[in-house]
């Protein structure tokens, strides 16, 4: 229905707001459900969870389950840990990538095209395949089991500096060029135009990197030993067991670890939309 | 000018002060080893590390073993290192490939045990049980086949994964179905789901009388004289394609196709065999002991019996079970082997285990132990596992390092097809053994 033009006047306009209305309606209750079932199933005795038909509404609802979430295991230990993660790694990503971005999208030298091919190339690689040398590099650095060796190999990423360069090269090159000529450096040509100028990517990045750092499983699993490093998501997998999963603790801990999420994407979401708005109007 | 550079790396100077934040604040199993060695005096505890898979209330069990065995040992401290089940073997080789021992756990759950020991990573026991004496007649029969590999023992399995057949009383009172027992053959079996099935008018099925996993299929071949290879350990050829186990597998088809039993798709996707079983969307599964706790928690009304066999036909449990293990790489082999020989004893870890409820435990003297047969839990009947693991058999699995591929690859697949009704019993066979054939003829098979 997107694709019918407005030619037929104001009725048939209001009939297409109603249809465009009723799809998205229906398309915010097909994106609600599955969080709606995960709140749901978190306040349901295991019972209850798989009983034909389905229901939505937990009778009785089960608060004790959080409890239970939260006393298996040292859960506001893991959040802090998960918290601290992120955000290290989030800050980090987004100055690493910044910088070389800023290099490889606006200083000149020889082969920085080549060399940029390169960094990009190791994007092909899974990380599979890397998982261990890294750990390898991981035991050799002995950071076996610290924060080092969650936040350090994540803080960069060519993905990143991909999305930044891409996005610097189309910021008019004369601001930079204005700010050469009454003498700025490079790094405050970085700090005052163009990392001011991209709010709205710098946004987006921070959602992607958040919400992978918050995610990440297998890394943190494999190079975090004890509870004083170990991660939300490593800590709701205990939940999956060989023969069992206890789904209601499952979902409450993934409920209480969707917080901070949600929290971020509210926040940068603003940035986001308002960002695309304005490169809207730039006609970029 | 200079105040803004000043900024950017102050900046700098912040990110590099919170990754100094986070210095190492636990010892690791690394900072244990060297921790011993700082002890005042010389002859501190000797820590072994202790890794294992579990929910947070099986890694409370694993804990309580292990301060038992500490409470008696002081001498040895045992450390535990619980990693979730998922993604437990993906870690643990990647200890291993790092080959750097202070990572690598002491003593560790696996399964299964060739792969890992035609590695090289396991510690060959023989010469351990060779010099202690320890007894593995106590063992069920063909139990310790599971943990050997080229006929040296590389570990020893913690209890016996065998099946038994779980049932609802509350669903066989209202029927006015006969509790099954000993005697009761396939056809009973069949005489009885006849009854238990509920299927409305809309042909949607609210009850099946039988929930089982698709992947435990060879018990009914098994229990019918046939199994997937010639030789569970050095195979030469595909045993499937014979009429024994197109018979087992058509009885299991014709039991889904009658809506007696729920096709093992739908299975998973209502939860697995516990959760229907709870919901009364079935009223027996067939399934080993860890759903006892379970069960026993959610206070049901249900009893365990031994599963039927066919008409001139045997019992079939499978003799395999997750097993400790001792890694080539320790450095603290003897405190290592001091702890596995109390793991597995009946006055050390098999009781506590047993007592948990969530294990058939390895060791026939504990399961005779009324630790197992007189806890004061429900079933009841627990003499049917009694029964099941004196006629364990091998062959479920095979004990050759390339069975997980030959498994994952041919067989699963291929049973799923059949399962689905993709094709019949005999084609779907026939294009399973000709794919094995031709993987063991490619891997070198008979060696």
């Amino acid at each position: 229905m997107t694709t019918r033009t407005a030619v037929d006047g104001r009725a048939a306009f209001d009939a297409r707001n109603l249809l465009i209305h009723a799809a998205l309606i229906f398309g915010s209750v097909v994106m609600l459900l599955p969080f709606g079932w995960m709140l749901a199933t978190s306040l349901k005795a295991p019972p209850q969870i798989f009983t034909y038909p389905p229901t939505l509404i937990p009778n009785p609802v089960v608060w004790q389950n959080y409890v239970d979430t939260v006393r298996a295991m040292p859960f506001g230990r893991f959040y802090l840990n998960s918290l601290f993660v992120a955000v290290s790694v989030t800050t980090l990503q987004i100055l690493t990538a910044s910088l070389s971005a800023f290099a490889f999208a606006r200083l000149r030298y020889r082969g920085r095209e080549a060399l940029f091919l390169v960094y990009l190339a190791t994007l092909m690689i899974p990380f599979q395949v890397t998982m261990i040398p890294n750990f390898i590099l991981i035991r050799y650095l002995r950071w076996y089991d610290t924060f080092y060796a969650l936040i350090v190999p994540t803080a960069f990423s060519a993905f990143a500096v991909f999305l930044l360069r891409q996005y610097f090269r189309g910021i008019p090159v004369e601001l930079d060029e204005a700010a050469r000529m009454d003498g700025a450096s490079s790094l405050r040509i970085w700090a005052r135009v163009i990392m001011p100028l991209s709010g709205p990517v710098l946004a987006a990045l921070t959602i992607f990197v958040f919400l992978g750092s918050w995610n990440d499983f297998l890394w943190p699993l494999v190079v975090t030993n004890s509870n004083a490093t170990r991660t939300i998501p490593v800590g709701l997998a205990s939940f999956q067991g060989q023969f069992n999963t206890d789904w209601h603790l499952l979902m409450a801990g993934s409920v209480i670890a969707l917080l901070p999420v949600l929290l971020v994407y509210i926040l940068a979401q603003k940035r986001f939309v308002e960002g695309i708005t304005l490169s809207g109007m730039g006609g970029r | 000018m200079q105040i803004r550079q000043w900024q950017v790396l102050s900046i700098l100077v912040l990110a590099a002060l919170l990754l100094s934040a986070c210095a190492p604040v636990a010892p690791s199993a690394s900072d244990a080893d060297s921790g011993a060695a700082e002890m005042p005096a010389d002859e501190g505890p000797v820590t072994i590390t202790w890794a294992m898979w579990g929910s947070p209330a099986e890694v409370a069990t694993h804990q309580s073993v292990a301060d038992a065995f500490m409470e008696e040992r002081p001498e040895i401290q045992v450390e535990i290192a619980a990693e979730p089940w998922g993604d437990y073997f993906t870690k643990i080789r990647t200890l291993w490939a790092s080959g750097d021992a202070s990572v690598v756990p002491d003593v560790l759950f696996l399964s299964p045990i060739q792969s890992y020991a035609s590695e090289g990573v396991l510690e060959n026991l023989d010469p351990w049980i060779d010099k202690s004496g320890y007894n593995l007649d106590d063992y069920w029969p063909s139990l310790m086949e599971f943990a050997t590999h080229e006929g040296s023992v590389y570990g020893f399995p913690r209890d016996i994964g065998l099946e038994v057949l779980y049932y609802n009383i509350d669903i066989f009172d209202e029927v006015g179905v006969p509790y099954p027992d000993e005697s009761w053959t396939w056809n009973d079996l069949l005489a009885a789901a006849e009854q238990l099935t509920v299927v409305e008018d809309s042909g949607r099925v609210s009850r099946y009388a039988l929930g089982m996993e698709g992947g435990k299929f060879m018990l009914w071949v098994m229990q019918n004289g046939g199994a997937p290879l010639d030789d569970m350990r050095n195979p030469s050829r595909c045993a499937l394609a014979e009429p024994k186990v197109a018979e087992a597998m058509q009885f299991f088809k014709d039991m889904m196709d009658n809506n007696y039993a729920m096709p093992p798709a739908n299975l998973n996707q209502a939860g697995g065999d516990a959760a229907v079983f709870q919901s009364g969307q079935v009223a027996m599964i067939i399934q080993n002991a860890s759903r006892v706790s379970a069960f026993n928690a959610a206070g049901m009304n249900y009893d365990v019996a031994v599963v039927p066999i066919p008409d001139g036909g045997q019992r079939a449990a499978g003799a395999g079970g997750a097993s400790w293990v001792m890694s080539a790489l320790s450095d603290n082999k003897e405190e290592a082997w001091t702890f596995l020989q109390w793991l597995q004893s009946t006055d050390g870890g098999q009781r506590i285990y047993t007592a948990s409820g969530e294990i058939l435990p390895a060791l026939q003297s504990t399961a005779r132990s009324d630790a197992f047969l007189n806890s004061g839990q429900p079933p009841v009947n627990r003499q049917a596992f009694i029964i099941e693991g004196e006629n364990a058999k091998i062959g479920r699995t095979g004990y050759f390092a390339e069975w997980s591929e030959l498994n994952g690859s041919f067989i699963s697949p291929g049973r799923d097809q059949i399962f689905t009704g993709e094709v019949s019993v005999e084609d779907g066979l026939a294009a399973i053994c000709e794919q094995v054939d031709a993987f063991l003829a490619e891997n070198g098979f008979p060696k």
